[in-house]
């Protein structure tokens, strides 16, 4: 925390301004879920999409200043990270009007900026021959999108489980009414959307690991190295392959399933976040560099 | 057989994976138990299939066992990235009690992902895809997507199988121009103590390290209290007069000067009193240097290259040519009551010390030296490198005796003996030259020059110049009164000394510091919350790469530059530029991968990516 209001100061105005974006959409957000009238949503979506394009802005910034792509830190990566989820919650905006999963996507989004302030590194460090590879940007271009969607199916998870029983609330109660407004105009499944994100994320999973695993022939001789990193990466794969699986028995449907998914998501933030928490960390080659 | 809760395939996979853990103990302990008890297993597995196959065959195809499996699967891959995998016994012993090292051993937790028990849950979910997807035959266009995810895994295993069996890995330590037809073998990055022939010849040809540009940056620590521990540093261009605002610390940091070589030399600068003094620039074929002469005994001299003869400044011609370059052993005496006494001696004289004690000049050696073998002082050659000058004090009364080596190069060393009167004595040797020229010059522009006490010819200067064979001196900047001084400088634009002085302000104080990036140990300002360090941003090197060559029956048959992420691809094996060494520039390490299965692998990685678009996109 004290880092966080230390290193504000140390930021760069961009960086300050994009924050200040995101909170104000975050919070047109929030009162668009309580209101009828549209002006306030629109308000919303059009500081959202200020906010993306600043965001990307930010990104073609270090990168251009770097002269490499901008995912080595964990400052950088975590910049990329809150682009992506917005991202997957922009083109989900355009099947459907979802502002509470527009709540939940700018929370997560604010999170990683956040946390990049804290992990901030305004420092641009080289490249290693290992990661000078045409495979860099593919593979983690491919991961974090991957990430973003499953961040999303996290916070459609969360209010699934919180408010399960919305699907099959009508427009007569209060309750109703809210959800109708919340989700777009329209009553829908949590559940059944949490999944296609999760499917999403899964597929962007899958292709990550073909990537990973061709790069890392290239790169080190081998295609799988047995990394904690990568072995995390696997555990992840394989909770949601469980959670696939899980669906088709009996009596796993819902809340039970969607659990899953939020475990899912939580082996995502430890295999992206917690490496160092490891004792195997010093033999990984994946871990950030945080200074 | 009736439908079995998931609870039942949980504590069905647990009972397989406890009686996989206790094959890995035996396996570990005793191969013969081990033996008996998959002999065991088998003889379960045909007797239960023969009594209900129906109920086998039930069980291995039920999407609960996948899930089961799937989970302890989770459970053993997190195991392996909490316990340290294959590193040395020592660091175990750092880590771990010897009794949790030891129950590690037994199931081989310190090598997880090779061991029995975790291939033996890899094969029980490899026979459950196996019969859950034959379940499913005949494929139909709808099923595509299940049976390419499915079999995808199967591949994979079985690729990864191929690898691990017939697959093997090596490595090459490489130095330049040599040739190699066999790699050393190794297993987790340990090398074994076997060698592989190749059937070719791999030579290096060449290798090169890139480096960044060095980037030499002021890094700024700060921190609230000094008990504290510092922050992420600011880091700052060496830029000269570029200033830096550090907020944290409510300071401003300035870079005065950037030395990227720095160095000091004595300069002459004009004064009021003091000896005249001139620059010289001694230009030879393709370098010149400068130096700078005063007129005073020691600093009027030096000889040139390959002592072909010695230059001597004067202001003004002297009277006496030959005394004025002979040479001198001064010796400056000071007593503690601040009398001063400058004295040339000369070998086998005596002179007069205290009231008691008479001074007797002995030996001198010109270049001080204590033979090895028989212990004895001697001088290891005529050149003055080391010239050491013995004092004899003897006491007139008592008769008593005391020895004292004086250096002329080590000023302060006394060997912790007491002189007599408590004096101190600086031996100063002012070399000349025997048998070879030496040229006076003075400050109006005359030379002559002396041999063995001879003049032989005067002249002027041409142009300031005094040219010998191929030196040339080139004496300019008279000055008629200097003092020496102290002067920083740049020995070349090469990074091979940075040195930069920069001025830290904070609540109006300004303080000036010089920071080096040899450095061990940072500059503190603001009382310790604030550390300074120089250091360049990234000395890591941007690329390495070698030159390779393939040998066959002594005929080059290819040639490739290999670099990381560009392996070279010969006779069934990869080569990989792995290593390099900072400090010998010309070694190479290189990796070598034989994978026969690495193809199948990648089949079944593309089978899965596209299975499982097919899967959930087209569910036709």
């Amino acid at each position: 925390m004290i880092a966080l209001i230390d290193n504000f100061s140390r930021i760069s105005t961009m960086l300050t301004g994009l924050i200040c974006i995101y909170t104000i959409a975050f919070v047109l957000y929030s009162f668009s879920l309580f209101m009828k009238n549209n002006s306030v949503y629109t308000l919303g979506r059009f500081s959202l999409f200020v906010g993306f394009i600043i965001n990307g802005w930010l990104i073609v910034q270090r990168w251009i200043a770097a002269g490499r792509p901008p995912f080595k830190t964990f400052y950088e990566s975590l910049i990329f990270a809150s682009f992506c989820i917005i991202l997957v919650y922009l083109v989900l905006e355009l099947i459907r009007k979802v502002k509470l999963v527009g709540v939940g996507s700018i929370i997560l989004a604010l999170g990683c900026l956040l946390f990049a302030v804290v992990k901030v590194d305004v420092e641009i460090i080289n490249l290693p021959p290992a990661l000078q590879s045409g495979w860099f940007i593919p593979h983690v271009v491919i991961y974090f999108i991957g990430y973003g969607a499953l961040a999303v199916s996290f916070a459609t998870g969360i209010m699934y489980l919180f408010f399960p029983d919305a699907i099959v609330l009508d427009q007569d109660t209060r309750k109703g009414r809210f959800f109708t407004n919340a989700l777009g105009g329209e009553i829908i499944d949590l559940e059944a959307f949490t999944h296609q994100l999760i499917i999403v994320g899964f597929t962007f999973l899958n292709m990550g690991l073909l990537t990973g695993s061709m790069w890392a022939k290239f790169a080190w001789g081998d295609y799988w190295f047995w990394d904690p990193k990568e072995n995390w990466s696997l555990i992840t794969w394989t909770i949601y392959l469980t959670y696939f699986h899980l669906r088709y028995v009996k009596g796993w449907r819902g809340r039970k399933a969607v659990v899953f998914s939020i475990i899912g998501f939580a082996a995502i933030v430890f295999t992206y976040l917690g490496m160092s928490a490891l004792p195997t960390a010093s033999m990984s080659e994946h871990v950030y560099t945080s200074q | 057989m009736r439908k079995k809760p998931l609870t039942f395939y949980l504590a069905a996979t647990g009972l397989i994976t406890v009686y996989l853990l206790i094959l890995q103990a035996a396996a570990n302990l005793n191969k013969p138990v081990f033996y008996g008890l998959v002999a065991l297993l088998a003889l379960f597995i045909v007797f239960i299939t023969a009594r209900k196959p129906q109920n086998v065959l039930d069980f291995f195809r039920s999407m609960k066992l996948a899930v089961s499996v799937l989970i302890y699967f989770t459970i053993a891959v997190i195991i392996g990235t909490l316990i340290l995998q294959n590193v040395e016994p020592a660091r175990y012993l750092q880590s771990y009690s010897p009794g949790f090292y030891k129950f590690v051993k037994l199931l081989t937790l310190q090598d997880t992902y090779h061991s029995v028990w975790f291939s033996g849950l890899v094969i029980l979910l490899n026979i459950n895809i196996l019969i859950c997807t034959l379940n499913h035959l005949p494929i139909r266009k709808k099923k595509i997507g299940f049976f390419l995810i499915h079999l995808s895994i199967v591949i994979v295993v079985i690729g990864g199988s191929i690898s691990a069996f017939f697959g093997m890995k090596g490595y090459i330590n490489f130095h330049e121009g040599e040739t190699v037809n066999e790699f050393q073998l190794t297993q987790y990055n340990q090398m074994l103590d076997q060698k592989r022939q190749m059937g070719f010849q791999l030579r290096l040809d060449k290798f090169e390290v890139d480096h960044y540009a060095p980037d030499y940056r002021v890094y700024v620590y700060t921190r609230s209290d000094s008990k504290n521990k510092f922050g992420m540093p600011y880091s700052f261009k060496s830029t000269e007069n570029a200033e830096y605002p550090v907020t944290n610390a409510h300071g401003t940091l300035k870079i005065l000067k950037y030395f990227p070589d720095y160095a000091v030399r004595e300069v002459a600068k004009a004064t009021d009193t003091g000896p005249g003094a001139v620059k010289v620039v001694l230009h030879e074929e393709n370098h010149s240097q400068t130096a700078f002469f005063f007129d005073m005994t020691g600093d009027d001299r030096f000889f040139m290259p390959n002592q072909k003869g010695m230059i001597v400044f004067k202001w003004n011609m002297p009277k006496n040519l030959a005394a004025t370059v002979s040479e001198q052993k001064l010796l400056t005496v000071s007593f503690p009551d601040g009398r001063h006494q400058l004295i040339s001696v000369q070998e086998g004289e005596s002179y007069p010390f205290t009231p008691d004690t008479t001074l007797r000049v002995g030996r001198f050696f010109p270049s001080f030296s204590i033979d090895d073998k028989t212990k004895e002082i001697v001088s290891a050659g005529s050149k003055p490198d080391n010239p050491a000058l013995e004092l004899i004090f003897e006491n007139k009364i008592t008769k008593e005796k005391t020895t004292q080596w004086v250096f002329a190069n080590f000023p302060d060393f006394t060997h912790g003996k007491k002189l007599p009167g408590n004096a101190t004595i600086h031996f100063t040797f002012v070399p000349t030259m025997k048998d070879k020229p030496v040229y006076v010059v003075t400050a109006n522009g005359h030379y002559a020059w002396t041999k063995n006490g001879k003049t032989f010819k005067k002249g002027t200067l041409d142009n300031n110049r005094l040219t010998l064979g191929n030196l040339t001196f080139e004496f300019n900047s008279f000055i008629p009164h200097a003092k020496k001084v102290k002067e920083e400088f740049n020995r070349s634009e090469k990074a091979n000394n940075p040195v930069v002085r920069v001025q830290w302000e904070q609540n109006g104080q300004k303080e000036v510091a010089m920071l080096g990036a040899s450095d061990k140990t940072a500059t503190f300002m603001d009382n310790g919350r604030v550390a300074l360090l120089l250091r360049n941003k990234d000395d890591s090197p941007k690329a390495y790469r070698s030159y390779l060559s393939v040998l066959k029956d002594g005929k080059v048959v290819m040639k490739k530059k290999v670099e990381v992420n560009d392996p070279l691809r010969f006779g069934g094996y990869y080569f990989y530029q792995s290593n390099y060494d900072p400090k010998d520039p010309t070694y190479s390490g290189i990796s070598v991968v034989r994978d026969p299965g690495v193809y199948i692998v990648f089949l079944g990685f593309i089978m899965l990516t596209i299975g499982g678009i097919l899967r959930f996109y087209f569910k036709m």
